[in-house]
């Protein structure tokens, strides 16, 4: 009988394998299975639970976010905000990382590290300025002053994102596009901006994801319970002395679902290859 | 430079750079650049990397700006013209096709950019897919494509508007040598059917040899030489040209003019073999130092008119033909000098093998020592 030792090892680093990617499965989505196990509990059951299963199952505590709860309206706020900021982010992202990506001029390059300053910079430190420049400009407890916020908060990641998207586009498309009878701009919209959409798809839901998460500018700078976001809603759950666990777990799963949604619609856009066969 | 054909162009001009140079910040790229192209003439600009040829074709396309000078595309000065407003069309090395259109939308995007109607976008993208074969390939991507078949669609792109002028940015470097001589062969077929003026950039002699009516040689960003490929090849006006045309290279052999009383001008090799050459009265000072340039095909083993003695270093065999590397010492024996010869692919030299080379003085060239031509008297009695 002939010794053979490669498949016994190969055997078993694939079963170790198979082993650490259960346990960090198990690890990134036992939180969501908690959650998912509170918020079928009833209200004020959680605490109680003797096991990681649901003892009883109860829709009642989703029922009551959007019949007691301003839960749609909380949504509706959110979503109005991340769509806007992302949205206005990327015009104003990508135009300005085209600029950094194609034309040379001088300070190009202390742009980009002015631009990478501000992202060093906590959250807290700067909502303080920001709050009194906002009342100074009559835009404290405004829906257009929050999607100013987090739009300040997206567009530096979207202009190093977008500049690198368009570093990525060969010089000699847009240089033969201009030969071939476009302007500069006919050039960016009829070949570069095209061959970016799978980057302005990401930085569209890097946008969204941010505006959709945060929670430092929309409790800062909006007081009236009509103008919150979801994320403000969910904090409300949290009193004092105790916190309605079973509610605000069914609403950080509502919560997610726009995020997951943008997500799967967006994904499609983000193709890899989409450059190949255009030069060499 | 005293090397570059200064003889008018026959018929009317199709592209002109008079006096044109290029400066990034403080480094001179291209200076005074002086080039008649006549209409419906295949120019090609060779040289090596970094010579200024690409910058001076994308000069002309508008893709960069011009420092100094004037460019006319017939006759219509363009310097301040956009790319789109010039005319012309544009082969790029890299294809440049964009990817997310098909074949058929790549080579109608210039139709659809001037606004040409759907119909004839159609029917001009037809024809110009059935004469580069692309037919069944309209509409397919770039990324489904060959290597071969994506040069014809940039071809394709360039040639469906009738532009005035061609450019082609060294468009075969990224195919493999098969394909590039089919290409080739296509690109002086579409010359003959196209009668558009057409400025080619390569830094392969043999593209530019086999394509060109007129080649332009650049070196250091200024021209070196203009001329056929013939005059190039045969009467190479300075010691870089005679060694940038020709494979394999020209031997450059160091020597020393001596007058004679009676006028006669002798060479002496630094092998120590003297021979005579008619240079022209000018350039026969007595006791200078020249370059002896010798066309490998010129040679040949054996005894002949002019002999040089050398020991065989190493042959390469390519079938048809035999090139033979022969080191010949000089006359003090203290260095040797790398000789090409060419012989039948039936000889057989062992390395370290003693060997004669001859050749005949007739066919030689002479350079002075800043490497500009000499001539010979009848070349100057011709000019």
């Amino acid at each position: 009988m002939s010794w053979s030792p490669g498949p016994v090892r190969g055997h078993w680093s694939a079963l170790a394998r198979v082993i650490l990617l259960c346990v960090l499965g198990m690890a990134v989505l036992f939180p969501i299975y908690w959650m998912l196990v509170i918020a079928i509990t009833p209200t004020g059951f959680s605490r109680s639970l003797p096991g990681i299963l649901p003892q009883t199952v109860t829709f009642e505590n989703f029922v009551s976010l959007f019949t007691e709860r301003p839960m749609a309206r909380w949504l509706v706020n959110s979503i109005i905000v991340a769509a806007l900021a992302s949205f206005l982010s990327l015009v104003f992202g990508t135009s300005c990382g085209y600029v950094l990506s194609k034309m040379k001029f001088r300070g190009a390059g202390l742009v980009m590290i002015g631009v990478l300053v501000t992202q060093m910079m906590p959250g807290t430190s700067i909502i303080v300025p920001l709050y009194i420049l906002f009342r100074d400009l009559g835009l404290l407890d405004t829906m257009s002053g929050m999607v100013v916020g987090h739009i300040s908060l997206v567009v530096p990641i979207a202009i190093w994102m977008s500049k690198g998207f368009f570093d990525r586009i060969p010089q000699d498309l847009e240089a033969s596009a201009r030969i071939d009878g476009c302007t500069r701009l006919g050039a960016y919209l009829y070949v570069s901006l095209p061959l970016a959409v799978p980057g302005l798809a990401a930085i569209f839901i890097y946008g969204f994801v941010t505006s959709w998460h945060d929670f430092l500018f929309a409790h800062s700078l909006v007081h009236s319970q009509q103008l919150w976001t979801a994320a403000n809603g969910i904090s409300s759950f949290r009193g004092q002395y105790f916190t309605l666990h079973e509610l605000q777990m069914a609403a950080a799963l509502v919560f997610a679902l726009p995020v997951i949604i943008v997500f799967i619609v967006m994904q499609r856009w983000i193709v890899s290859g989409a450059m190949t066969g255009s030069v060499r | 430079m005293s090397g570059v054909s200064k003889k008018p162009v026959e018929g009317p001009i199709g592209v002109q750079f008079s006096g044109v140079s290029k400066r990034y910040d403080r480094q001179t790229v291209l200076r005074d650049i002086n080039i008649d192209i006549a209409e419906r003439e295949l120019a090609v600009f060779v040289g090596p990397s970094g010579c200024g040829k690409s910058t001076l074709l994308r000069m002309l396309a508008g893709l960069e700006e011009t420092t100094t000078g004037t460019i006319r595309i017939n006759g219509q000065v363009v310097n301040d013209h956009p790319p789109r407003e010039r005319d012309i069309a544009m082969v790029f090395q890299s294809y440049a096709l964009y990817p997310h259109m098909t074949v058929g939308q790549n080579i109608g995007f210039p139709l659809r950019m001037v606004g040409e109607t759907r119909e004839r976008q159609r029917a001009k993208v037809e024809n110009t897919a059935r004469l580069l074969g692309l037919t069944d390939y309209l509409d397919r991507y770039p990324r489904h494509l060959s290597g071969g078949q994506r040069q014809r669609v940039a071809m394709g792109r360039a040639i469906v508007r009738d532009p005035a002028v061609f450019l082609f940015d060294e468009p075969l470097s990224n195919l493999d040598a098969a394909l590039r001589v089919q290409m080739r062969e296509e690109i002086i077929a579409l010359h003959r059917q196209i009668p558009a003026t057409m400025i080619y950039v390569t830094h392969d002699q043999v593209e530019a040899m086999t394509l060109a009516d007129r080649i332009v040689v650049l070196r250091d960003g200024h021209v070196e030489q203009i001329g056929t490929p013939h005059d190039i090849y045969n009467a190479p006006q300075s010691r870089f040209v005679a060694e940038f045309i020709g494979s394999p290279k020209i031997n450059i052999l160091p020597a020393v003019i001596k007058v004679g009383a009676d006028g006669s001008t002798k060479v002496t090799l630094s092998t120590g073999r003297i021979f005579g050459a008619e240079l022209a009265e000018q350039a026969g000072v007595d006791g200078s130092a020249v370059h002896v340039g010798i066309r490998p095909e010129a040679t040949q083993l054996g005894e002949g008119k002019t002999q040089l003695n050398g020991t065989v270093s190493h042959g390469e065999y390519l079938g048809a033909t035999q090139y033979l590397y022969v080191d010949v010492p000089d006359a003090q024996g203290t260095q040797s000098h790398r000789f090409i010869t060419i012989a039948s692919p039936a000889c057989i030299a062992q390395a370290g093998e003693p060997v004669t080379v001859s050749f005949d003085p007739e066919f030689c060239h002479f350079f002075a020592p800043d490497g500009t031509r000499l001539r010979r008297r009848h070349e100057a009695a011709r000019a």
